[in-house]
């Protein structure tokens, strides 16, 4: 059975309104509602794309910076093998500083005997805790005060200066020691084969020659020593 | 309070979840940008060093030079006689090869000093040497020429102590003489320029 529906609505009893409506006001709390919804996703979208430019421009300067690194450890590296090999060489210098070739002096002094002079003995030593200073004993038969000046000359003209002198002459013998020092003149021994280099002193970083080495370079073959039949010991 | 007056609570606590989410991401976006600028300046600091070291190392290129070509000139001949035995070969060949009468020989290896006047301090580049005492006796050129063959042949080695006197016959010469052979460490090889 159908009831129509005014009847109903007759039926149903007044009651009082239990939700009184909102204040006026409160029309704005949608509004807001609607605005942070919308800001808020407009606002976060924009951090968001900031967020994302800053990661990845900070990566880029990360990698930059990683790669500056690997550089600089490289330079650093080369800069450290530099200075060894610096630091060799002046070892290298130093040694062959105290290594020159003696033979040309012995000669020298051989050669300088006068035919009325002898030597009796030669002693050459290299002083151990200065190879550059090198001492001579001579021991000699000689007439005259002249043999001895002759051969200082002779020492002289191998680029050597004799320091603390000292002569004793005994009826004929002559004994002569002194310290004999190679002066500076024109550039580093070098090997027979090897260029003639002249380090400059200040470019050894850390270990480098303490002297300006300033020498002829060595001669490629030593001098050979021609048959001379006096002065021989 | 109603529901309507919940809802509106609730509709406004929605709003400021909103706004603290906005907040939230505004404030990673900041201290990202904060740490791009800090990876900025250290990668600006990184290549301010570089471009230092970079002259640096350049300058000290050009100062030691003369030194590095000195040391490529010398250390064939070092590495020639790298050895102890290498040493003490090459002086006997010399010896054979001058015909010379050898009254004596010994040979030692010895540690070498640095040559610095600092007492007891070692060599890095020449640790050790070999020591050759060598007593001769024999015509006086021939002696002289072998001891000139021995200082030309051999660069590096260092006569460290002679004594010439007169020998037993003609003219002959007795000759003791103290021979120093370098043993050098090999040297590092170095890495390609950056």
């Amino acid at each position: 059975m159908k009831i129509a529906r005014r009847l109903i609505d007759d039926l149903k009893t007044e009651r009082p309104n239990v939700t009184p409506p909102l204040p006026a006001y409160l029309r704005l709390v949608p509004i807001l509602f609607y605005g942070a919804v919308l800001g808020g996703i407009v606002l976060s979208g924009l951090f968001l794309v900031v967020l994302r430019n800053a990661t990845a421009t900070e990566q880029q300067w990360k990698a930059e910076a990683a790669e500056t690194t690997r550089q600089l450890a490289e330079v650093q590296a080369a800069r450290g093998m530099l200075e060894s090999q610096a630091r060799r060489a002046g070892d290298i210098v130093a040694w062959v500083e105290g290594a020159r070739s003696l033979q040309p002096l012995l000669v020298g002094i051989i050669r300088g005997m006068e035919p009325t002079s002898s030597i009796i003995s030669l002693e050459i030593a290299r002083d151990p805790s200065n190879s550059r200073q090198i001492k001579l004993d001579l021991k000699l038969n000689a007439q005259s005060s002249r043999q001895i000046d002759s051969t200082l000359q002779e020492i002289a003209s191998h680029d050597y200066r004799t320091y603390n002198p000292n002569q004793t002459q005994s009826r004929g013998e002559v004994d002569y020691q002194a310290t004999l020092l190679y002066q500076p003149a024109r550039s580093l021994p070098v090997p027979a084969d090897g260029p003639s280099v002249a380090p400059k002193t200040s470019s050894a970083p850390a270990a480098g020659p303490s002297a300006t080495p300033k020498t002829p370079p060595v001669p490629a073959a030593a001098p050979s020593v021609a048959p001379k039949a006096s002065p021989a010991p | 309070m109603n529901n309507k007056h919940i809802a509106c609570l609730a509709i406004l606590f929605l709003c400021i979840l909103i706004f603290q989410g906005v907040s939230m991401v505004r404030t990673r976006a900041n201290a990202m940008q904060a740490a791009s600028a800090a990876a900025e300046r250290t990668a600006n600091d990184a290549a301010v060093g570089l471009r230092m070291q970079r002259v640096t190392l350049e300058d000290l290129k050009h100062k030691t030079s003369d030194l590095i070509q000195f040391l490529d000139s010398w250390e064939p001949h070092l590495a020639r006689l790298s050895t102890a035995e290498s040493g003490e070969l090459n002086v006997n060949a010399l010896v054979k090869s001058f015909g010379l009468i050898l009254l004596a020989q010994r040979f030692e290896l010895t540690p070498n000093r640095a040559d610095n006047g600092v007492p007891n301090a070692s060599n890095a580049t020449i640790p050790q040497l070999v020591r050759a005492h060598l007593t001769v006796e024999d015509d006086f050129i021939k002696t002289l020429n072998w001891l000139g063959e021995i200082e030309s042949k051999l660069p590096t080695a260092r006569v460290s102590s002679l004594d010439i006197a007169r020998g037993q016959s003609g003219n002959d010469i007795h000759m003791n003489v103290v021979v120093d052979i370098p043993l050098a460490v090999p040297r590092a090889t170095p890495s390609p320029t950056p």
